[in-house]
């Protein structure tokens, strides 16, 4: 790659960004070494990109603590989908626990912020409405938890979030499970999940047509009481 | 070796100084890798050296990040890259053209990665520092340049768009998927880049009107 074709192509932006085929990246990279502009635009880029991440990262830190979101321990209205068995403390354990493995699993961005999880739980699906979860747009991620009673148990499930439209938003691996009923609890990003109808569906990961369970719940934005 | 931060008044524009007409100016800014600049980083020149490592520092650290997610990796492949680098140096005539000590340093980079990845640690390191993608590493001096930078973003997050604003936190900060994001926008991935580009573009008019001021009272003082 030579210097006019970097700047035509505005090669430093699109390396940033990480627009580049491996190839591409091994290209600009041998010639940005080499050319002093191109490799100012690189770091410039790079530490704007920086500064902005931990400036955000603070401002989000900083607002959460000025407002501490708590989550009701009262039941809500849609509470009631809660069934007994969910309330032992075995399971609560284990949802706790799930929570923890989750953090590591999805490789969230970092999480220094204290947060109350929500200890509601939403069911599968039935006939009737899909429950409301009110989120709070202004922390950068929100938690569910769903209660899932398959008929026997697997040693893992496959999880896949899907919009109203069906397309799929997130699909990840439960990681090792040894029993059929239990809580799967997820930390999402709430800019994944602007206000709509979503579905869950878990699947079997050795037959992913075979669904064990879906869940319907719509996601609403509104301060926390 | 300690590697310095780098300056943020890099000038962008100008003739480019040698070694010599660089250290008559007192400013190690501006300059060409020549003859005399791999002699005297060879020979130990403590000024080069620190030169030397904060230019390449930087651009190694950007080149690592894209490739890795654990800091800890990033700052052992650098250091080995820097050591290696400096070993060739040694040699006589190991590098036959000084101005493409670049190129140099970028394959002798490329070389350690690929012993990395065969090596067969990648996949353990990244698992067990993946939750901290930002290297926060900083001596005293880098940290004094950090805020000066951040108070340069805070301005320059200020002058844009909220729209803009809320773009740059979904993909820098969120990591969100640039595609489904360009269509919950209804904008395609040239526009995208195109607003990621101003806000960049801000930044740089900033810092290079900063670098012109800085060196300005230093003249005039
Ligand atoms: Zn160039």
């Amino acid at each position: 790659m030579d210097h006019q074709l970097a700047e035509r192509t505005g090669a430093a932006d699109r390396y940033l960004l990480n627009e580049f085929s491996a190839e591409e990246r091994a290209e600009f990279e041998a010639h940005y070494f080499d050319c002093v502009v191109c490799a100012s635009n690189v770091r410039e880029g790079s530490i704007f990109i920086d500064s902005v991440k931990a400036l955000m990262e603070r401002e989000t830190e900083d607002a959460a603590r000025d407002e501490p979101h708590v989550e009701p321990r009262r039941p809500a209205a849609w509470f009631a989908w809660l069934r007994p068995a969910t309330l032992t403390p075995s399971l609560v354990a284990l949802s706790l626990a799930m929570i923890v493995g989750y953090q590591n699993l999805l490789t969230l961005p970092s999480l220094r912020t204290p947060q109350l999880l929500s200890t509601s739980v939403i069911a599968p699906l039935t006939r009737e409405a899909a429950p409301i979860v009110t989120i709070d747009p202004r922390l950068p991620r929100f938690n569910l938890n769903f209660m899932l009673d398959a008929p026997r148990a697997n040693s893992s499930y496959v999880c896949q979030f899907m919009d109203e439209r069906g397309a799929a938003i997130l699909t990840m691996e439960s990681g090792l499970r040894e029993v059929s009923s239990f809580t799967l609890s997820f930390l999402l990003l709430t800019s994944q999940f602007p206000p709509g109808r979503y579905t869950l569906s878990v699947r079997d990961p050795a037959n992913r047509s075979l669904v064990v369970q879906q869940y319907n719940f719509v996601i609403r934005v509104g301060a926390a009481k | 070796m300690l590697l310095a931060a780098n300056p943020i008044g890099c000038e962008a524009g100008g003739p480019a100084l040698n070694y010599a007409e660089r250290r008559q100016r007192g400013t190690l800014e501006r300059y060409v890798f020549d003859r005399q600049y791999l002699e005297r980083l060879a020979g130990g020149d403590a000024e080069v050296e620190r030169h030397f490592a904060a230019y390449f520092g930087e651009l190694l650290l950007v080149k690592l990040r894209g490739r890795l997610r654990s800091p800890q990796v990033v700052a052992d492949l650098r250091q080995e890259t820097f050591v290696r680098v400096f070993h060739a140096l040694r040699k006589k005539d190991a590098i036959q053209h000084p101005e493409r000590l670049g190129g140099f340093v970028n394959s002798v980079c490329e070389h350690v990665l690929l012993e990395y990845f065969r090596s067969g640690k990648r996949t353990v390191q990244m698992q067990e520092d993946a939750t901290e993608p930002i290297d926060r590493s900083h001596s005293v001096e880098s940290e004094l340049i950090t805020e000066e930078r951040t108070q340069l973003v805070k301005r320059v997050m200020s002058e844009l768009p909220e729209a803009d604003r809320k773009l740059l936190r979904e993909v820098f900060l969120e990591e969100r998927n640039k595609d489904q994001l360009c269509e919950e926008l209804k904008i395609d991935r040239n526009y995208l880049r195109v607003r990621v580009h101003r806000a960049i573009e801000r930044f740089r008019l900033s810092i290079q009107s900063k670098g012109k001021l800085s060196r300005a009272a230093k003249a005039a003082g």
